[in-house]
């Protein structure tokens, strides 16, 4: 075998191709006149034989006790509670701008509960009415931006009306998605997700 | 829960993993079965020291069994234990810096030509007299051309020509896009056939 890879001379994936005996034509033509690459395949079959043959090794007798010793069974692992390793900069101003966002629209509907109602008008009444938290949030969040006096007529319909607070609990749920990211810690190289 | 072990051997992986996360201790201990072995001979063959490896295979299916509720089926329980056992042997031997003064040349080096003339000069490295010692069960020709494989080369090969994993699988294991981990076979293979000529030639 020559100290160099000349081009047309058997690549890397030929001599895969070789084993799997998948070698294309060309290639097994200029096998049988090519003494390096004859040399060379027969040199890695028996590299590849050896590797096969290598034995596997077994641990000790108590290896599975002693596992089994520390193996929580049927419970998850603990998450361990202070450990958050990437508290970076980025990471707190990020929750920080997710929260007051969220903590400003609901303070600001609180304030300006009258005004609130005023801009709902009868349509919305029987919804108010259901006192479900999430839907009135929703509706406070929706009048706290400021794009909601452009669209305030939209609202005249209840389907309208009902597609704008799925969007609105949708962005909520969002935010709370977003922050319960932020604040829970990476598993680290223990899950398997995206192994 | 209680399962029968002898009839947990006829079952997938997939489903001693479903049964281990509702709590069988059979199915866990069944899983250690399975991989106690290959877990321990690619730590082993990446460590060089028996009691080591042994340790770092313990920790590997410590944190396995441990975070098994978090085990997402989509992905082959094999693949996540070699990727866990594989991480602790090469975050050891980073830390101990073992092997690590890389005589071969770049791991960069990306023409064949390039790849073999570097190759050339691994010979140089070795283990200590006391690893060689320590180490006896290794000992044999292509036990040691193993071990004169930079860290990254030798868990590719490993897994690929020793587990009979795929570059597919291998390349998922380790986190490696598909092309470098075909190169770092190739270039394994390389090394193994140059050190194999070499010890035939002496
Ligand atoms: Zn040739």
């Amino acid at each position: 075998m020559t100290n160099t890879w000349p081009k047309n001379h058997l690549t890397a994936d030929d001599l895969d191709a070789f084993h799997s005996e998948a070698l294309s034509s060309e290639m097994r033509l200029h096998l049988e006149t090519c003494e390096d690459c004859r040399r060379l395949v027969v040199l890695d079959r028996q590299v590849l034989e050896m590797l096969g043959r290598a034995p596997s090794y077994a641990p000790s007798a108590e290896f599975a006790d002693r596992i089994m010793a520390r193996v929580q069974v049927g419970k998850p692992a603990p998450v361990p509670v202070l450990s958050f390793p990437r508290w970076t900069r980025r990471r707190i101003a990020a929750m920080v701008g997710v929260a007051a966002g969220m903590a400003a629209s609901v303070a600001w509907s609180a304030v300006n509960r009258q005004l609130l109602e005023s801009w709902l008008d009868g349509s919305t009444a029987a919804l108010w009415n259901t006192g479900a938290v999430l839907w009135q949030n929703g509706l406070t969040y929706l009048a706290a931006q400021p794009w909601f006096e452009g669209i305030r007529s939209l609202v005249g319909s209840p389907v309208r009306l009902g597609a704008i607070g799925a969007l609105t609990i949708a962005l909520y749920a969002t935010g709370l998605l977003t922050l319960r990211r932020l604040v829970t810690p990476s598993a680290g190289s223990v899950s398997n997700a995206g192994a | 829960m209680t399962v029968r072990p002898g009839s947990l051997r006829e079952k997938t992986d997939q489903e001693v993993v479903a049964l281990a996360k509702e709590g069988s201790e059979e199915a866990y201990r069944e899983l250690i079965r399975r991989y106690e072995r290959p877990v321990f001979s690619l730590v082993f063959r990446m460590v060089r020291n028996r009691e080591l490896a042994e340790d770092l295979s313990q920790e590997t299916f410590i944190k396995v069994l441990n975070a098994v509720q978090t085990y997402r089926p989509e992905f082959k329980f094999s693949s996540w234990v070699f990727k866990i056992a594989n991480n602790a042997a090469i975050d050891h031997l980073r830390k101990r810096e073992l092997d690590t003064l890389s005589l071969e040349g770049s791991p960069h080096a990306d023409t064949p030509e390039l790849v073999e003339a570097t190759a050339l000069q691994i010979g140089e490295r070795g283990e200590s007299q006391l690893q060689e010692v320590e180490n006896r069960e290794l000992g044999g020709t292509i036990e040691r051309a193993i071990s004169r494989l930079r860290p990254e080369y030798r868990s590719c090969i490993l897994l690929r020509h020793v587990e009979g994993r795929t570059y597919e699988e291998i390349a998922e294991m380790l986190n490696l896009p598909l092309g470098t981990v075909k190169t770092y076979i190739h270039r394994a293979r390389n090394e193994l056939r140059i050190l194999l000529r070499d010890v035939r030639d002496e």
